[in-house]
Formats: structure tokens, C-alpha cells, sequence
């Protein structure tokens, strides 16, 4: 049971003992281990799966934009095209980090991470821009304070992804040493042959491109959020554009 | 704060209440906070946990719910104005909460906190429980809120109005690029825990037969007889589990199942592209209900599980490798903490959930507060189990378990053993 990174298998045995020393003791240690593989396993297929199809709707959907037949969801080849695209992408990264020799989550999970917490901050940005333009910035520090803190993280993460000098954590840190190494003909664990010292190197060089492309994102969505609020200051009255309530009595009361 | 500017509480028994439920988080807390050396109860934790989620609830969600964003129970919701019978369906608060539940309820909150115990309990903890109070669950609400006055829409879409059509065009090929991460990395956890496993993999592979035979079931044997379906699809499940041990044990059969991590990649990839474009009542559907009822099970025994057993926290309350160096993720608590552990204190992914169907079936606007704030206090809860199971290991079992190849001592690779955990106490390994 050495070495099964993933964070999966760590919790399926820490489970597997909460639960048989409730039921079954020792012997029905192995069930309960296997019983949270499975149910991880399952909560992670669901998610992909459902993932998968959100990404096939958002890619005809951004096609398109520019090429309106692509938008019809019902279509076969629009839909086999936009499905094959979208497993593409995540296969191309699974992949990678199925053969990353240091393992994949070590350098994956960071980019998770980051990856999903610029998500947030997006999110949060357009609550507070919503804030702004209902007029109610009173209160929008409730939702300004959390974007904020995840706009540092985030950012600070992913510059220390890049540039951080420890190899451990830069990639182009990491990088670095294994082109040294690789230039005087040696070779660096966990690397066993040239092929792999460059797939390494290769990996360091897509990481640090998702990187930057993700930091390039959150910035500009930033700005456009900034410019966004100030816009809603000069507006003179609510801006936002809810649907209609079609209780025009009720929002002359409350306005 | 929120206290005043909320509804006041008048009832002296309430103040009684909820002062008490203060007393009790706040020693819970400081229990946790302050013992060093010796080993501390995982109730302390849960209770600290739960009286931070129930003063959160009443207070701070009530408080943006009047105040922040001013629901109306008088406003129409689009299930209402235009319910179709199909997406736009008003539903019951609880049945809501629950399929808004299981969809937010991802691997996310199981995996990062158990990566992120590595730098010891507490730092976790702390995140969790701010990061879900004022992060987390406030973006599932307001998010939640805005798409319900705006027909349900989608997050990009929603920026695309409120920002303008750049904004949106960016956002929504970032939102794109993130899923993208987000989906190969939750594949590669499975990969993960797969190779080689025979059990494991048999397992698995046992439930896409029974997710059909149960969709075939409910379309054309016994048509809307969903609890009979669910039962079915659970005996089996079992069944698969059970047998995956003769599988593993029976050397002709386990060779049929064990398999490399590239292999088990191209297989998921295949699955995850014929998942996508079959028809949704045939595997996804039932393999939907099947993966809510075991979650909502597999969670509750757990929860049940952790309050019989009370088991020690083996983790101390701050290891060493806050410093940086820690074998499981490298860097230090700031930033990575923060991003490691992402799905129990505040997520992204979420904001796509709550802009998605939920918003759709809302059936009163001051619904929104339990289902976008109370769902996320549950699946942070979630989150503080995933981190009681990983910090009851020993920490021997932990590191040995989380150490890439490249990283831990396995003689072949690597000729010294990497500094043991010093400030940890050293165990025997497996």
C-alpha cells in the first residue's frame, strides 16, 4: 500500500478504519476500504461525466457564436465533434499526468487548486458587480472581501508556480534542473531514461503555459470588473438588468 | 454585527440558545487550538465545526438574505413564470436541497483536505470553517440569487449581461480552460486509485452494467418505479464489492482486472466520450440516483461512524511542513493551503451548479438561503469528515500512503529514505 498518491486511497483507509471498528473489525477492514473506492470512484465519474457534457453545451455554444449551425444541440456531428474536443482536452491532461513520472497529482493538484479557485473570484467579481449596479455597495464588501482574498491567492499561487525558486514548487525551476542535468548526460530521479528527463521538461513547459494563460484571465477579468463597478457609480440609477417581476406596485414601494 | 442588523432576537429562551451554542463552539475551538503534545478526540472538532455551521446559518446567511440582497417572497421565481414542466419545475425545498447537494458534492471536498492534513489538523479547520462562512457559501448564494432573478441563466451568460459581451467572451473560454483542469485532474484521482487494483477496478467496472440494466428497468420493466430501481442497482453494488474479493483472490480473474495507469487513462477517456453522447436515461440517470443515495449514505455512516467510534486525531495540530517542504504538495501555507484545499471552503465549480438547474426549480425566492448557503455548510461538513478520516491515520500510514514514487524511499529509485517526519511521531510502517 505504498506510495498511491491521490488523496483517494488516504482517505478510503482512513474511512475503512472509522467504519470497521464500528462494524465488522479488522476483517471487514478490506470491504470497507474498497466500499470508499467505490464510492469516491463514483462521486468523481458522476462529476466527470456531467462535466463532460457542461463542456460539450459550452463548447457549440462558443462555436457558436461565430458559426450559428454548431448550436444545435441535437445535431450529430456538431455534438460528436464538441464531445470529442471536450474529452480531448481533459483526456490530453489526464494522460500527461498518468505518465508524469513524479507522479501527476504532485503537479497536477496545484493547478486544481488554482484552477478552480479563480472560478470563485470570477464568480464573486460578478456578484459584486451585481451589488454595485442593484445600488446596494453598501454591502458589498460581503462579497468584495472574499473575491479579493481569492484574487491574492490565486495569483500569488500561480506566480509562485512559475517563478518560485525551489524547485519543488517553480516550474521553471524545475525545469531548469532538468535541462542542466540533461545537457551533461545525466540523468535526475525520478527519471530513468533521456525520453523521460524530457517528458518532464515537457510537462514543466504545459504547466507553466496553463499558468500563465489562467493568471492572464483572472487579471483581465479584474479589470473588466473594475471598470464594470465604476460604471455602475456614474449610473444614476439601478443598472442591473434583472427580469421584470411584473409586480410594478411592489417595486415602486421598495425602490 | 449581523445580529443587530438581522431580525433581533426578542425570545429570551432563543438568546439562552444560541449563547450556549457560542460556549460551546468557542471551547470546542479552544480545545483544539491549545492542546499540544497530547493526543485529541475528533468530537472536538465536529463540535467545533457544527457550532460555527448552525451560528453562520442563523446569523450571517440571514443577514445577507435581508439586508445584502433583500429577498421577496412575493417575486415570482422562473420555475413559476415559466415552468415547462420539464427544467423549470418549482420543487420541494428539501428535495431541492438535496439534488443541489449531490451536484456540489464532488471528489473535491474529500481529497483536498486529506492532502492539506500534511501541514497538521488545524490549519485545515481554520480554513474550512472561514473560508465556507464568508467565501464558500456566500458565492453559492448570491450566485443562486442572481441567476433566479435572471431566468435561471448560466454563469457566463450572467457576465455576459451584467459585464458586457468581452467580459463574457473571456469568461466564458476561462470557464472552458478550468473545466478542462478540473475534470482531467478528478479523472486522474481515479486512475489513481485504480491501478493495479484489481478489486478496486472490478468494482467500478461492475456498476456501468447495473447503471444500465437499471435504466432499462426504469424505461421499458417498471417505468417511474424509481425507489425499486435504486434498490436494485444498491443490492448489486454490494454484490460487486463482495465479489470483487474472489476476483482479486483468484489470480486467472485478477490478472483480467489489474491494470497500468495508462491503460485504465485511455479507458476512462473512451468511457467519459460514449458517457457523453448516449442517451441521458440509459447510464446517466440511474447511475445519478445510485451515486446520491450512496453519497448521502456513505456520508451519514461516516458522520454516524465518527460519533460511535470518537477516534483519536493521530495528526498533530501542526506539523512541520507548514514550512513548505511537506511531501505530499510542496509550498508553504500561503498560498497553497488556500488552493489546496478549494471545494470545502469556497469553490468554483459551484458557481456553475448554482447558475445551472438549481436556479431553475427554486420555488420561492427566501428558499434560496438554505438551499445556496445551508447546501455548501453541508458539503464543508463533508469536507471536516474527509479530514478527521485522513488525521486519524498515523501519520506513518499518511506519508508512506501520499508519497509519489519520486519522493518516498523505495530502494530501487532511490538510494536514502527521505527525512522522516521528524516533528511527527514516528510509527511503524506498513
Amino acid at each position: 500500500m505504498l506510495s498511491r498518491t491521490g488523496g483517494a486511497p488516504t482517505l478510503a483507509v482512513g474511512m475503512a478504519k472509522i467504519l470497521s471498528s464500528a462494524i465488522g473489525g479488522q476483517g471487514m477492514m478490506a470491504f470497507w476500504y474498497h466500499f470508499a473506492i467505490l464510492f469516491e470512484a463514483l462521486f468523481i465519474l458522476t462529476t466527470v461525466d456531467a462535466g463532460t457534457r457542461v463542456a460539450r453545451f459550452m463548447i457549440q455554444d462558443l462555436v457558436g457564436t461565430f458559426a450559428p449551425r454548431f448550436r444545435h444541440t441535437r445535431a450529430l456531428i456538431p455534438n460528436l465533434a464538441s464531445t470529442a474536443l471536450a474529452v480531448g482536452g481533459w483526456g490530453w491532461f489526464l494522460y500527461a499526468g498518468v505518465a508524469d513520472p513524479l507522479g501527476g497529482i504532485n503537479t497536477l493538484w496545484p493547478l486544481f487548486g488554482i484552477a478552480n479557485q479563480m472560478l470563485a473570484a470570477i464568480a464573486l467579481t460578478l456578484c459584486t458587480v451585481v451589488l454595485f449596479r442593484m445600488k446596494r455597495q453598501r454591502y458589498a464588501i460581503v462579497v468584495a472581501a472574499p473575491a479579493s482574498w481569492l484574487y491574492i491567492c490565486t495569483l500569488t499561487a500561480g506566480l509562485e508556480k512559475i517563478f518560485h525558486p525551489d524547485a519543488k514548487i517553480g516550474f521553471l525551476a524545475h525545469a531548469a534542473r532538468f535541462s542542466a542535468a540533461a545537457a551533461e548526460g545525466r540523468l535526475l530521479a525520478p527519471a530513468k531514461t533521456a525520453a523521460e528527463m524530457s517528458r518532464i521538461m515537457f510537462n514543466d513547459y504545459v504547466n507553466i503555459t496553463v499558468c500563465a494563460i489562467f493568471i492572464a484571465l483572472v487579471l483581465s477579468m479584474l479589470g473588466f470588473g473594475l471598470v464594470a463597478i465604476r460604471d455602475a457609480l456614474r449610473a444614476k440609477s439601478i443598472s442591473t438588468r434583472e427580469t421584470t417581476d411584473e409586480l410594478p406596485h411592489l417595486r415602486a414601494v421598495r425602490a | 454585527m449581523s445580529e443587530s442588523l438581522a431580525a433581533p432576537i426578542r425570545n429570551p429562551l432563543s438568546i439562552a440558545l444560541w449563547s450556549a451554542v457560542t460556549l460551546i463552539g468557542v471551547f470546542a475551538m479552544f480545545t483544539l487550538a491549545t492542546s499540544r503534545g497530547e493526543a485529541v478526540n475528533a468530537m472536538w472538532l465536529v463540535t467545533a465545526a457544527i457550532c460555527v455551521y448552525l451560528i453562520a446559518f442563523r446569523f450571517y446567511s440571514l443577514f445577507i438574505a435581508n439586508r445584502v440582497l433583500g429577498l421577496d417572497p412575493d417575486r415570482p421565481t422562473p420555475a413559476h413564470r415559466r415552468n415547462d414542466g420539464l427544467d423549470y419545475v418549482p420543487t420541494d425545498k428539501y428535495i431541492l436541497f438535496g439534488h443541489h447537494f449531490a451536484a456540489i458534492a464532488g471528489a473535491g471536498p474529500l481529497i483536498g483536505p486529506v492532502l492539506a492534513a500534511q501541514m497538521g489538523y488545524l490549519p485545515g479547520t481554520l480554513w474550512l470553517l472561514t473560508g465556507v462562512v464568508f467565501a464558500g457559501a456566500v458565492q453559492d448564494f448570491v450566485v443562486l440569487f442572481i441567476s433566479t432573478r435572471r431566468d435561471g441563466r448560466s454563469l457566463g451568460d450572467l457576465i455576459k449581461t451584467e459585464m458586457g459581451p468581452l467580459p463574457g467572451l473571456v469568461a466564458m473560454v476561462g470557464i472552458l480552460a478550468i473545466m478542462v483542469i478540473l475534470l482531467a485532474v478528478l479523472a486522474l484521482i481515479v486512475v489513481k486509485a485504480l491501478a493495479d487494483s484489481p478489486w478496486g477496478t472490478f468494482t467500478v467496472f461492475a456498476t456501468l452494467p447495473t447503471a444500465v440494466l437499471m435504466g432499462l428497468y426504469g424505461r421499458y420493466i417498471r417505468p417511474g418505479r424509481v425507489f425499486e430501481m435504486s434498490a436494485i442497482g444498491f443490492v448489486l453494488l454490494i454484490a460487486g464489492i463482495a465479489y470483487g474479493r474472489t476476483v482479486a483472490e483468484t489470480p486467472a480473474l485478477a490478472s483480467l482486472f489489474s491494470f497500468k495507469g495508462e491503460a485504465l487513462a485511455f479507458m476512462l477517456i473512451a468511457y467519459g466520450f460514449v458517457a457523453s453522447v448516449l442517451p441521458v436515461w440509459l447510464l446517466l440517470a440511474p447511475r445519478d440516483y445510485l451515486s446520491t443515495f450512496l453519497k448521502i449514505g456513505t456520508i451519514a455512516s461516516l458522520a454516524i461512524g465518527i460519533f460511535v467510534v470518537m477516534p483519536e486525531l493521530k495528526m498533530p495540530a501542526v506539523s512541520r511542513f507548514i514550512d513548505g517542504t511537506g511531501p505530499v504538495f510542496a509550498g508553504s501555507v500561503f498560498p497553497f493551503l488556500f488552493i489546496t484545499i478549494a471545494c470545502g471552503a469556497v469553490s468554483g465549480f459551484h458557481a456553475l451548479v448554482s447558475s445551472g438547474t438549481t436556479p431553475k426549480m427554486i420555488g420561492d425566492e427566501t428558499q434560496i438561503r438554505f438551499i445556496g448557503y445551508g447546501a455548501m455548510l453541508m458539503e464543508s461538513f463533508v469536507a471536516v469528515m474527509a479530514l478527521v478520516s485522513a488525521s486519524v491515520l498515523d501519520p506513518g500510514v499518511y506519508f508512506a500512503l501520499n508519497s509519489a514514487p519520486a519522493v518516498s524511499a523505495r530502494p530501487p529509485i532511490r538510494p536514502h529514505r527521505p527525512s522522516p517526519p521528524g516533528a511527527l511521531r514516528s510509527r511503524p510502517r506498513r
